[in-house]
């Protein structure tokens, strides 16, 4: 048996059986370096290490130092893998607390934007259960905007690497942010507005689908759910209110999917090279209300939707772009479109010196940014209804991301934006601090 | 009709110097902060005998799982018993299966002795 090779022996959660062998093993392995050692004879006095039986005397030490830490580990593993039911829980989460201020007029806040809690568990080797739980605005009452929402509620079944189930409520797989928005994942303070009109944040859907990996480069994802209710569509949100959060019909059901590449997973990446190219599509009748109460709108939706991410030496890059078509527009009224269309595209550098990484600040990075966004929810009309140039809207934010730590982000930034009515928007300044744990 | 003002022509003249400047500053970078499997394998940084196909496919983990929920962490800056820890945890949140989780450790604790 080829001992060392063997992929049971660097398992985490290993068989029970196997300490006995690898230390048998360990024990074969050091005699025969004892042997070989004696055999090779003593190396002369003033010899190079450049002897070939030095090096294999110095693999044959790595070897044996790498399997007696793997023992170990396997060691502590089984000692937990029999522990409390406790040990099965896994929590974290993550929040924001952000400080605006706007320009002349436009009112001044401090916002406890969000604060989410994750708890999950795991029932046994192939089931895992998974939760977030959110609260916005840092207080909810039937006069605030605040308001609390399971975010994620879902049961994954790893069947294998390339087919696994998912059911529950997950987020909608669609762009960037509404699938990692995380604030240390992203620059600014504030969401994209892209991310609020066009892909609305946080949108999460309910019901059953499938995940996995085609490739080691390339996975998908595919479900279907409940639907968006089409009365709620409008001229200047889009889609946002449509998304129904309490207990969605599936009169109408939605179904969506899509792919990931990953062209530096598996070779060469020279510079750190990282990138991610994705596609996803979105389709859902519109018939769909709270708690079955289907509101008799027919027409559907259909979004088609590109992203990417790529980073290479100190610079990182993201973009999206969206195309959203309604069927039965006019019938909704409402004044919305046939069809909102929305793009944006963001770099930054890291600036934060090597040199300067040392003591409490040795995990430390400063990235300077800058996104333009351009995105229309009224960018094709159906006939007869008059377009709002409220929709058609243009974002400039750049700012700075400090990172404390890998996990905890102190942010700023400066946004102005701009929108098709030719008023002046007040241009917003922000701050923040959010963190991920 | 699409309004072609000012602020969209200098975004878009933004995002192309952005790209540019990218370019360059890529062409005089350093070396790779995430290496590769066959890269730590001819650096020495495997045990002798270690399965090369699962420290590619912990690469492979690495790059697709972990950078889907937040970035990418530097492997050289945790030692291979941190990394235990954190993969211990994190394998769960991902929904990693066993085999999963221990080829990423590989690449994780290989890596990080070669960033030592």
């Amino acid at each position: 048996m080829n001992t060392v090779s063997n992929k049971n022996h660097l398992r985490l959660f290993p068989h029970p059986f196997l300490s006995s062998g690898i230390r048998g093993f360990l024990s074969a392995a050091a005699i025969a370096a004892f042997v070989f050692l004696c055999l090779a004879g003593p190396a002369r006095a003033g010899e190079n290490t450049a002897d070939p039986r030095d090096r294999k005397i110095q693999e044959l030490e790595k070897t044996v130092g790498a399997l007696s830490e793997r023992v170990d580990a396997m060691d502590k593993a089984k000692a937990s893998s029999g522990g409390s039911a406790a040990d099965k829980f896994t929590f974290g989460g993550y929040g924001e607390i952000h400080a605006n201020f706007g320009e002349g007029k436009a009112p001044d806040q401090i916002d406890i934007h969000r604060l989410v809690a994750y708890v999950g568990y795991e029932f046994n080797d192939w089931i895992r259960f998974h939760s977030e739980t959110e609260i916005e605005h840092g207080f909810v009452s039937s006069e605030s905007g605040g308001e609390i929402s399971i975010e994620q509620a879902y049961l994954d079944f790893l069947l294998s690497d390339r087919l696994n189930v998912r059911f529950g409520r997950f987020l909608t797989p669609i762009g960037i942010i509404n699938r990692k928005h995380e604030p240390p994942t992203f620059n600014g303070v504030e969401r994209p507005a892209f991310d609020r009109f066009i892909i609305p944040t946080t949108w999460f859907s309910d019901g059953v689908g499938i995940f996995g990996s085609l490739a080691p480069a390339l996975k998908y994802e595919a479900y279907v759910a409940g639907g968006l209710d089409g009365s709620k569509l409008g001229a200047v949100d889009g889609i946002r209110e449509g998304r129904i959060e309490e207990r969605p019909s599936l009169n109408d059901p939605a179904f969506m999917g899509r792919l990931d590449y990953y062209p530096f997973a598996g070779r060469s990446a020279a510079y750190g090279q990282v990138a991610r190219v994705g596609a996803s599509a979105y389709y859902s009748g519109l018939n769909n209300g709270n708690e079955g109460n289907n509101p008799g709108i027919k027409g559907d939706v259909v979004i088609l939707s590109a992203d990417a991410e790529y980073s290479f030496t100190k610079f990182d890059f993201r973009g999206v772009i969206t195309h959203e078509r309604i069927h039965g527009a006019k019938e909704i009224g409402n004044g919305t479109a046939s069809g909102i269309f929305g793009w944006y595209l963001e770099g930054g550098v890291h600036v934060f010196p090597d040199a300067w990484k040392k003591g409490k600040l040795a995990k430390s990075d400063a990235v300077v940014f800058v996104r333009y966004e351009d995105f229309d929810t009224q960018h094709r009309m159906p006939d007869g209804v008059v377009k709002d140039p409220a929709g058609d809207r243009t974002q400039w934010t750049g700012g700075v991301n400090f990172y404390l730590t890998r996990n905890l982000v102190a942010k700023a930034d400066y946004q102005v934006p701009r929108d098709g009515t030719g008023q002046h928007l007040p241009n917003l300044i922000n701050f923040g601090i959010g963190w991920q744990f | 009709m699409k309004r072609w003002n000012g602020t969209r022509i200098a975004g878009m003249l933004l995002v192309a110097v952005l790209c540019i400047a990218a370019g360059i500053a890529g062409c005089a970078a350093g070396k790779a902060a995430i290496p590769t499997a066959d890269e730590l394998y001819a650096g020495g940084a495997l045990p002798m005998g270690a399965d090369l196909d699962a420290l590619r496919r912990g690469r492979a983990i690495f790059v697709t799982e972990c950078a889907a929920c937040h970035r990418l962490f530097p492997p050289n800056e945790y030692s291979p018993e941190q990394w235990r820890g954190i993969v211990k945890r994190m394998s769960r949140r991902a929904s990693l299966s066993e085999d999963q989780a221990a080829d990423l450790l590989l690449y994780l604790s290989a890596a990080s002795r070669a960033g030592k």
